[in-house]
């Protein structure tokens, strides 16, 4: 009987610590978890400042110093690169090493390892990108420049550091929820999140296009997706000259499209992404020196993706932030120039379709030949079940990445990939050089480093040089080639090789006093190279410019304003138009009233103004009536905000007005009178929903900063912050000011910087969201830049590293 | 007494061996507290709990105090749960069931050697 019951409780004791150090499902291992001493608790912090770095580093080469300002920004002092760069990654392991690693899982397809199944067709799209692949070949080109690869394995040195000496107790929160442990570091993590980023800034939208072709044809695609509407504000001023002679380009007999192609490819859209970045020459400030401001507009997730920091070494004095898993700065200034970055995107990714010779896939046709294909077997692990194996088909343009097995809705569905982001590239190196360029020409060439992503670089010196350069590896095209999908097995649809480099569009010190860009056209038509994108800005850029032009003895308080600027563009080009075209008869007091607040608005979009919401329930509504032939079930882009705009305005008559599936023709008065009424249907709902509050604007477009997971608790949502997408503070829903950057370059640097989050990455920290509150309201810190190291200095943590792991405090 | 030497035990080694070793250390504390503390099954049930419970409350409740909850909340908003009390509650129950179950089970394992008093021949 004694035994039985020994037994008995033996097994049910056992069962149950069995049963508490498991994830089930989706709830974590409680056992582990809910240990004061090991669980999440630990994860809790009451002083963020409370650091400890008592380890031994016997990497370190020489002493390093480290002083954290009160709001965990940490300026770096060592002796020699190896050790700045080391000492980087250590102290960015220490507060994002769940970020920089999840996000090389999101790049890489992996994901599914901590998900499941529910993960893995977004895995198989990333593997099938061949971000992996080519990786792989950036790192063999970095290797060729082993100064600048050596800060890369310096850095990765140091995260590992960091990861050695952790216990269970210190792993961030979202190991312990999820339930694994950090793997170590590599520089080709450090390069595969740089490829992350080229993938998501890339708004290719070839294969929406070739649907859009079909369903409408040429005329009427080209009248509502033109390369160059009229009157653009590009980049580089219209009317600038050339002077360069330009390569030529073959241009084939055939264009047209042969074929269009119905498949289920995943629909990204991304509503306000972009980014401001200019520079004003010191004849149009007050101080005389020059000023450069940037802001990107990147998703608004947490931890947020960037990280502040200064990093000073007898080579390199830089400050600036970097995305988390990327060594060195890549926004930012050192002590002789400042440089700010905004998203250059044009169409680098072409599709071709493959006629593979059997289902086999081992040849393709080409040139009246058969080429052999090489396949790259993907197995994804995926969590709770077996691991699954993806064949990948390599062709000589790239990947197949939508076939039979892959989204693929027909045996005609092949499309393989080339995009530039698959070129061996040293793109990092431009941000190393960048770090350490002395004056505007050595940060011009530090700047042709990068391929991809291409970026418009505004440039300023404490010389008083502003310069602006698009600079980026661009492939050198006949006039629409790769707009839409392609047929793989003619070589003349092959690309001809790319853009020079010096060809790149730039312009130094122009007339005006000041550069900018906002993701708008770079150049007008005049440029010798065609060109198409499909992310242009419309309205930024001309608020920038107003501003700009008209302003004289600007401050840095001038350009906080400027940042931060509400002004609705697109409302008060459009809505005198709305309002004249409805129809006021028969509309009810609720909507009259509504009206008057709408005739009244001064087109400020502030975080409590009502009349942006109502605005964008009627714009809304309208735009969807409107485009309502574009609601098709098939991927399509639909028109632009700027279309909108010009077909409102400049054609009343179009025929885009009529709405399909009724039998009268409708005109633009019967749009905008029934989009009205639905409008304040909307904005009635949403009271509704939200315990009858007014629809104040930062409620309505509800701005929220989301955990990478999701977890809602780890977020924050109806941020009270203004702006929307296509205003200057970009920041809508999702997307938004994630770097507000301000740099003066006088005797003394003066910089201010704010972003949307904090140092830390540890939900449990106050580090976690330190600025958001500042961010929203439109405030900035002001950044500290110093030349060297003064143990004097007050309001900051010392901290000393050796080499022996002697710890001050 | 026994009952309370026993809850001190298991405390103690909850306490002082915690942070050394992982989350299954209470397992272990409360089986030898209720193997080498002679007492009643149903007693060396509760004496687990209250050992093993009594720490990892007053633990919870210290980290949550200096923190302000500002971990506990957001961990008790992600299940669901709405107040903080309920995630110190829950951490105590989970505590505590192993500590019993644990304990019983040392005691169970005590009741292997020891002799029979009851002599029939």
């Amino acid at each position: 009987m004694k035994f039985f019951r020994f037994f008995i409780s033996i097994l049910l004791s056992g069962a149950l610590v069995y049963i508490l150090n498991q994830k089930i499902g989706d709830i974590p291992p409680l056992g582990k978890l809910l240990d004061p001493f090991h669980g999440f608790w630990q994860n809790a912090v009451d002083d963020p400042l409370d650091i400890r770095y008592d380890i031994s580093l016997l990497q370190l080469k020489d002493e390093v110093r480290i002083q954290y300002e009160a709001n965990l920004i940490p300026h770096i002092f060592s002796k020699n690169d190896y050790d700045l760069y080391f000492t980087q990654g250590y102290i960015m392991a220490h507060h994002r090493l769940w970020q920089m690693e999840f996000i090389t899982f999101v790049a890489s397809g992996r994901i599914s390892e901590l998900f499941g199944e529910r993960a893995l067709n977004y895995d198989r799209l990333q593997r099938r990108k061949g971000l992996n692949e080519a990786t792989e070949k950036a790192i063999k080109a970095l290797q060729d420049h082993p100064e600048v690869f050596k800060s890369v394995k310096a850095y990765s040195d140091g995260v590992n550091a960091f990861i050695d000496q952790l216990e269970y107790k210190d792993l961030p929160l979202e190991y312990k929820l999820f339930n694994y442990w950090p793997e170590a570091w590599v520089p080709y993590k450090s390069l595969l999140t740089q490829k992350y980023l080229a993938d998501d800034l890339n708004s290719d939208r070839d294969l929406q296009n070739t649907n859009l072709v079909r369903i409408f044809g040429k005329e009427r695609f080209d009248f509502l997706f033109p390369d160059f509407p009229d009157e653009i504000e590009p980049i580089i001023p219209v009317g600038t000259p050339w002077d360069f002679e330009p390569l030529e380009t073959f241009s084939p007999d055939s264009e047209e499209v042969k074929n269009a192609y119905f498949v289920n490819i995943p629909d990204r859209f991304k509503e306000g992404i972009g980014s401001n970045n200019w520079a004003v020459s010191g004849k149009k400030t007050e101080s005389g020196h020059a000023i450069l401001c940037n802001d990107p507009h990147l998703g608004l997730n947490l931890p947020m993706i960037w990280y502040a920091q200064q990093l000073n070494s007898p080579d390199i004095n830089t400050f600036g932030v970097t995305v988390p898993g990327v060594p060195g700065i890549l926004l930012g200034f050192n002590d002789s120039i400042a440089w700010g970055a905004t998203n250059a995107d044009r169409d680098l990714r072409d599709w071709y379709q493959i006629s593979f010779r059997d289902d086999q896939c081992d040849e393709y046709q080409y040139g009246g030949k058969w080429l052999k294909t090489q396949k790259r077997i993907e197995t994804i692990k995926i969590k709770g079940r077996d691991d699954y194996s993806d064949t990948v088909v390599y062709t000589h343009y790239g990947p197949v990445v939508y076939d039979r097995s892959y989204m693929g809705d027909s045996n005609r569905v092949n499309f393989a990939l080339k995009w530039t982001a698959h070129n061996a590239s040293v793109d990092y190196k431009a941000f190393y050089d960048l770090s350490r360029a002395q004056n505007i020409s050595e940060a011009l060439a530090a700047s042709s480093s990068l391929d991809c992503p291409p970026q418009n670089f505004a440039l300023a010196s404490r010389s008083g040089d502003i310069a602006q350069v698009v600079q980026g590896n661009y492939p050198l095209k006949w006039e629409e080639q790769g707009k839409f999908i392609m047929d793989g097995s003619d070589p003349n649809y092959e690309w001809q090789g790319y853009i020079p480099k010096e060809h790149n569009a730039r312009i130094i010190n122009p007339e005006r006093g000041f550069i900018s860009s906002a993701n708008q056209h770079p150049f007008d038509s005049d440029y010798p190279y065609y060109y198409h994108s499909r992310s242009e800005e419309n309205f930024r850029n001309r608020r920038i410019n107003s501003i700009l032009s008209a302003s004289e003895d600007i401050t840095i308080d001038d350009m906080k304003i400027l940042q931060n600027d509400n002004y609705y563009s697109l409302a008060s080009s459009i809505l005198p138009v709305m309002i004249d075209s409805l129809r006021k008869e028969g509309l009810a007091d609720e909507q009259l009233q509504v009206l008057d607040l709408l005739i009244e608005w001064d087109y400020m979009a502030n975080a409590d103004q009502i009349e942006p919401s109502y605005f964008r329930a009627w714009y809304k509504k309208m735009y969807n009536l409107l485009w309502d032939e574009f609601d098709v079930d098939v991927p399509v882009e639909w028109p632009s905000d700027y279309t909108t705009m010009i077909i409102l305005t400049k054609w009343p008559t179009d025929t885009a007005f009529d709405i399909l599936g009724t039998e009268d023709v409708e005109s633009i008065k019967d749009i905008i009178t029934e989009s009205y009424t639905q409008g304040i249907d909307s904005i009635n709902t949403w009271k509704e929903l939200n315990n009858g509050e007014d629809p104040l604007w930062y409620k309505f477009k509800n701005t929220h900063l989301t955990h990478m997971t999701g977890i809602g608790s780890f977020s924050y949502a109806q941020v009270p912050v203004g702006g929307y997408s296509g205003i200057v503070n970009a920041t809508s829903g999702n997307w938004g000011a994630s770097w507000r950057m301000i740099v003066e370059l006088g005797d003394e640097i003066e910089a201010w910087g704010i972003y949307p989050g904090g140092q830390s990455g540890n939900p449990g920290s106050a580090g976690y969201g330190t600025f958001i509150e500042d961010w929203a309201r439109g405030e900035y810190f002001k950044i500290s830049f110093w030349e060297d190291y003064d143990e004097t200095r007050e309001g900051v943590l010392n901290i000393l590293l050796t080499k022996k792991a002697e710890v001050e405090n | 007494m026994r009952f309370f030497i026993k809850v001190v035990i298991i405390a103690a080694m909850v306490y002082f061996g915690g942070p050394h070793f992982g989350w299954w250390w209470i397992a272990v504390s409360a089986f030898i507290g209720g193997a080498i503390v002679k007492s009643s099954g149903v007693q060396s049930f509760f004496a687990g709990a209250f050992g093993v419970g009594l720490i990892w409350l007053w633990m919870a409740l210290r980290i949550d105090i200096a923190t302000e909850s500002i971990l506990t909340q957001k961990i008790a908003d992600m299940f669901s749960l709405g107040h903080v009390g309920f995630i110190i509650g829950i951490t105590v129950i989970v505590g505590g069931l192993v500590g019993a179950l644990s304990c019983w089970t040392g005691h169970n394992f005590r009741k292997l050697f020891e002799r029979q008093k009851r002599g029939y021949y």
